[in-house]
């Protein structure tokens, strides 16, 4: 399965093409690996990536012990063909964000209690979010740890950790292997004894000591994209509000499904901007996500939220774009025009002055690839998507996210949970502060817990929705996303059936740069946001060949609940690579 | 005829200092003037040495805690509940309703429901379409940080409530005119959902080192989430006793359709107060545009004593500071009687109000209106019959008078009580007695019914309640009897069978101790019948003149004495009796019995 020539200089990390889903299900299910080796590689990749590179990919690893456990009994199951699904026993990741039962929830702030050294701040919140309890305890996934994020889901390049310690990319490591290195199956590789993997960590760590290593990971989804880049877990769970998944998928070269909103309950998700918030994955391949979004869609629970869509087979086949569905064969070979009949537009409007030549020519190669394939791909004028709108949409973007997130985090006081100020609220000595002990107590809090950029975004979102500029501000943005999203879904409804656009509009900065300021930073959303808006799905795929300064996604974004067919689209881009 | 209460100086004092600016004080005379101000309870006109100043002017908004069995967006019980109006502060707490990261909203239909029927019972315009928004501020026992509320899309808009007169038993023709003007019709200008909050409970405590004091707040998230309906209503109510009419009539309509239970003394029904006074003297115009508000008013008494107050208050405050009224918040002081400023214009929070994201907007559609396909079907098989109209079609089928109506249609178990037992007397006793007339069928049952078995409900009542502590929302719901039942005992009555004494122990064995059991047959059993028979009733009035010879010989002496001795020897043979004689049978058989002894008396 795993072709040894692919293997980085780290040998003993694979490559991303063989570090896939069905190869470890293959693998696992030939009893050629157990769940519990598995796990146990998973662990001390974890840890040594946390350990000796300072990836800043976990804010949480499991305990060997738990992980252990919960492997030899996935490895149990199996032996007595009882495995749950044939995600039994696959190590995966999940944000800071989503509920998991046996954990703190933090979504990566220190108003509730994150990287807080006291216990006494760590309660384990006690629930799953809706996907951490069907894929670990309805499918058997095992969780190998908490991923790092920005604050609440604020940033785009993992740096707002309220440890102040931002996730690095793990790309800046995995450099081209050289000429004379060992092959290795996938199996000999992830059997490797933890003192070894931390051995090779320490290795290669040193021989890059000379080279500049920290690179943005992207964000908010950090970690998880991480985790998934570095080969410490095969699945992870996201959150995507304008971006999240789909910008680190990007820069750490894997794969980011933000599914339509609503296709996934928010059960369990910390709320930034309720409208836009959506729970989504990032993988290694394509395949590996059509794998998830199976076990994901088998899921008949009844939704806890109420803006989840109720999903059956009979809803995806009523969608409007039976058009998809391909064609009778015709007298090509099918087999090398698949996407026969399949349109893929490229929206003129996306081209936007800061897109690099690297950004171009990934977006071109991989419109070719679909065009390989069969599709044909369509422009569109900016009669149909209009650059101003695009533009535009940022902003919008911005208004509405921060206006929900500042009514979604008035909650955080330190009352009732999470981290309350220690300054006693009653001794002030200032006769001119009218406020009552309580609001006192409750700034001293707020001031203290939250990092720079969510106060920042609060107090926009607090303006924005006040009396004298709800109507100018809110309600106009609330207008452009009504427009965004009639032009895209109009697009997608007449034009075409795919959009093909960058994830990105540059590869992922260095760290060590002069910092960047937060409103240029959000224009790095700019390719994510319109799309979010419009609530429609997206997933981002990179090249697994790019190094980290050349790194570059694209997404496919298609109709709302349409994630199967788009997965199965996207796997052609995905074949540039190889 | 209220006269405002002159407190001790002090204590007025401080509530002044609190509630205007120093500089703005009302003079020292103006102070020992204040008991020269009064307000009449019934017109709401605010006189100063009993010369008519000005006119109160009140809206009201009632807040109503929906007897549903959850909260509006979590699946726990509220604490109002009966099963549950004992539990301990924070027991009833699911994490939804303590904003615990990650629990979202799901509506509860029920809660849907009981808008639509309230607003449906207050003729309001319901809208298939709604919107929840949240509101923000910041206090303890708001979790979220705002409430859940609705303010620009609301379930119903645009209704009104009519304000009876206050009843009275009888009224000469006079007074039922005057009553009729008395009647008012108060518009409703909106119904919305929302959240409830906690309750802050806030006491001094004592630091046992310096000995000083501090203010101690603990709140519980018991109610926190449970489902409102507010209804806000417009300034059409002129004086205190309609306001307090008003909001009877609110909470006896809510009763009667069941949507809460209007316990005002726990909360179930609050009353936020709007009050403002209008010139009589258009001459003299000062600024009066703003009004204030009263927040929280827990009893009719309270709702009273505050308009009251605050009428004069105001009435005071611009005529003899030339002061304007401030838009304000003020809280109703129960041991003072006053009220104290909360927060004036100035200081008003900006809501923030923002469509609420996690929540879909209501759509009355079949889900929602339980497989319904419209409200009008909702409505049809859910709403009850209004007290008005139940008043009106009783007061005009069966010529009852109207308070004995109103009494009956403000209970729906009464209601279908006597239709049942009407219907039950009448299918017996119309096709072939034309003696008794459907009007004097429906009267007869009315007054068992009002009278008797009420009285019979509310003395077991008042037992269960001491015993319990429960209070009964509807009398009728706790009936013993069913509404054949009481027809039953009607027939009894209206032919012959029984007396009215009898009919009323008939019914008092029926409901104590022979429950569901049929009246006849418990009347035989326990011996009320009367007698008929004329052999009997001659044989029971032989043996009465044998007891009584004098009388008997003053009798047939004829002249004067007639008629009294007649009179006296039927109440004899009656007793006789033990008063189970027929009536007019046992005049019958007396006249016989006396002709046949004294022949041809006059």
């Amino acid at each position: 399965m795993s072709s040894p020539s692919l293997c980085r200089s780290l040998t003993l990390l694979p490559h991303r093409a063989s570090w896939s889903l069905r190869a470890i299900v293959h693998l696992i299910s030939t009893h050629q690996l157990t769940c519990e080796e598995l796990a146990r590689y998973c662990h001390s990749t974890a840890v040594a990536g946390d350990q000796v590179w300072e990836l800043g990919a976990f804010s949480r690893i499991s305990s060997w012990e738990d992980i252990a456990q919960a492997a030899r009994e996935s490895d149990q199951r199996r032996a007595n063909q009882e495995q749950r699904s044939p995600l039994d026993g696959i190590p995966i990741s999940i944000k800071a964000n989503l509920a998991v039962a046996d954990h703190p929830l933090t979504a990566g702030s220190r108003i509730l209690g994150a990287f807080s050294n006291s216990d006494h701040n760590n309660h384990n919140v006690g629930y799953n979010a809706a996907v951490v309890q069907r894929l670990v305890e309805d499918c058997g996934a095992i969780c190998i740890g908490i991923t790092n994020m920005d604050e609440f889901g604020m940033g785009s390049l993992g740096t707002n950790t309220s440890n102040s310690k931002p996730t690095k990319n793990p790309l800046a490591y995995l450099t081209s292997p050289p000429p004379n290195a060992p092959e290795m199956t996938l199996a000999e590789i992830v059997k490797h004894d933890p003192s070894d993997i931390l051995k090779a960590h320490q290795e290669q760590q040193q021989q890059d000591q000379t080279n500049n290593n920290n690179y943005a990971a992207g964000g908010s989804s950090c970690g998880a994209a991480a985790s998934i880049a570095h080969g410490s877990s095969l699945i992870a769970f996201g959150s995507d509000t304008g971006g999240s998944i789909r910008l680190p998928a990007a820069w750490c070269g894997v794969v980011g499904l933000k599914p339509s909103y609503g296709r996934l309950s928010r059960h369990g998700l910390v709320s930034y901007a309720s409208s836009l918030d959506t729970v989504g994955f990032v993988t290694p391949t394509v395949d590996c996500a059509s794998m998830v979004l199976e076990e994901l869609a088998a899921d008949k629970s009844i939704p806890k939220d109420s803006t989840s869509h109720v999903y059956s087979t009979t809803q995806r086949n009523n969608k409007p774009q039976e058009t998809i569905t391909r064609e009778e064969p015709t007298t090509h070979d099918s087999s090398n025009h698949p996407l026969q009949g399949i349109r893929i537009g490229i929206p003129a409007a996306f081209c936007v002055e800061e897109c690099p030549d690297a950004v171009q020519k990934a977006w071109t190669q991989g419109a070719n690839d679909l065009a390989d394939a069969g599709a044909s791909v369509v422009h569109l004028s900016h009669d149909i998507v209009s650059p101003e709108m695009i533009q535009q949409s940022l902003a919008a973007y911005y208004v509405l996210a921060c206006a929900e997130a500042s009514s979604n985090l008035a909650r955080y006081d330190g009352f009732r949970y999470g981290v309350a100020a220690e300054t006693a609220a009653n001794d002030t000595n200032d006769d001119n502060d009218e406020r009552s002990s309580l609001h006192r107590q409750y700034a001293a809090t707020r001031t203290t817990g939250f990092g720079l950029e969510v106060i920042r975004r609060i107090l926009c979102g607090t303006a924005v929705l006040s009396s004298d500029k709800f109507h100018t501000h809110y309600e106009g943005a609330a207008k452009l996303r009504a427009l965004v999203t009639r032009q895209l879904h109009n697009a997608l409804e007449t034009h075409v059936d795919y959009l093909l656009i960058p994830t990105v509009v540059s590869p992922p900065p260095c760290l060590d740069e002069e910092a960047v300021d937060s409103t240029a930073m959000f224009a790095n959303d700019i390719m994510t946001v319109p799309i979010s808006l419009a609530g429609l799905a997206a997933v981002s795929v990179a090249p697994d060949t790019a190094t980290v300064d050349g790194v570059v996604g694209l997404q496919l974004v298609g109709h709302r609940l349409d994630e199967e067919r788009l997965l199965e689209v996207a796997r052609y881009l995905a074949r540039q690579a190889t | 005829m209220m006269r405002l209460a002159c407190p001790r100086h002090g204590c007025s004092r401080r509530l002044y200092l609190r509630s205007t600016r120093v500089s703005q004080l009302p003079s020292l005379q103006a102070q020992s003037a204040r008991s020269l101000w009064t307000v009449h309870s019934e017109t709401g006109i605010v006189s100063w040495k009993k010369e008519p100043r000005f006119q109160t002017i009140i809206g009201l908004e009632i807040h109503c805690q929906l007897d549903i069995p959850t909260k509006l967006f979590s699946s726990y019980p509220t604490s109002n509940n009966t099963t549950t109006s004992t539990a301990k502060p924070n027991s009833l707490v699911h994490p939804f309703d303590v904003a615990v990261p990650g629990f979202l909203p799901h509506a509860s239909q029920e809660a849907v429901q009981a808008a639509i029927l309230t607003a449906a019972a207050l003729q309001c315009q319901i809208n298939t379409t709604s919107r929840f928004e949240r509101k923000h501020y910041h206090y303890a026992d708001l979790p979220f940080g705002y409430q859940v509320t609705q303010q620009r899309w609301p379930i119903a808009q645009n209704g009104s409530i009519t304000i009876m007169a206050p009843h009275t038993k009888k009224k000469n023709k006079k007074q039922q005119q005057q009553s009729s003007s008395q009647q008012i019709e108060v518009g409703i200008d909106r119904i919305q959902l929302e959240q409830d909050t906690g309750k802050t409970t806030t006491s001094l405590t004592r630091n046992h080192n310096n000995g000083s004091w501090s203010t101690r707040s603990l709140v519980d998230f018991n109610r926190a989430g449970a489902a409102l309906v507010e209804i806000v209503m417009n300034p059409d109510i002129r004086s205190s006793q309609q306001a307090v009419r008003t909001v009877e009539t609110m909470r006896q309509l809510l009763q009667h359709i069941g949507t809460c239970d209007g316990k005002m003394e726990e909360g179930s029904l609050r009353v936020d107060l709007n009050v403002s006074i209008q010139p009589i003297d258009t001459t003299f115009v000062p600024n009066l545009q703003n009004r204030v508000e009263v927040k929280n008013l827990n009893s009719l008494r309270q709702v009273q004593q505050a308009a009251e107050y605050e009428a004069m208050r105001q009435a005071m405050l611009v005529t003899e500071s030339t002061m304007v009224t401030f838009q304000e918040t003020r809280t109703f002081h129960v041991k003072s009687g006053q009220t104290v400023l909360i927060r004036s214009k100035e200081g008003d929070e900006d809501y923030r109000f923002m469509p609420e994201p996690d929540l879909p907007p209501i759509v009355l559609d079949e889900t929602v209106l339980g497989g319904h396909n419209s409200v009008l079907d909702y409505l049809a098989e859910y709403l009850p019959e209004l007290p008005d109209a139940a008043r009106e079609r009783l007061a005009q089928e069966y010529q009852l008078d109207e308070y004995t109506a109103h009494v009956i249609a403000g209970d729906p178990p009464a209601i279908r009580i006597f239709d049942q037992a009407v219907v039950t007397a009448q299918t017996a006793l119309l096709p072939d007695d034309n003696s008794s007339s459907s009007r004097e069928i429906a009267q007869t049952v009315a007054k068992f019914l009002c009278n008797d078995l009420f009285a019979l409900i509310r003395d077991e009542e008042d037992r269960r309640r001491a015993y319990e502590g429960a209070v009964a929302d509807n009398i009728g719901e706790y009936s013993n009897i069913t509404g054949p039942q009481l027809g039953e005992i009607v027939v009894l009555l209206l032919n012959g069978t029984i007396s009215t004494t009898m009919a009323k122990k008939l019914l008092a064995l029926l409901y104590q101790e022979e429950l569901g059991q049929s009246p006849l047959g418990v009347a035989k059993r326990h011996g009320l019948q009367l007698i008929s028979d004329h052999q009997t009733l001659e044989r029971l009035c032989h043996e009465t003149l044998e007891q009584n010879p004098e009388q008997l010989e003053q009798y047939r002496r004829g002249g004067k004495h007639v008629a009294k001795m007649k009179k006296f020897l039927v109440g004899k043979a009656m007793s006789h009796s033990r008063g189970n004689a027929h009536p007019e049978r046992l005049h019958e058989a007396l006249e016989a019995v006396l002709e046949e002894v004294a022949p041809g008396v006059q």
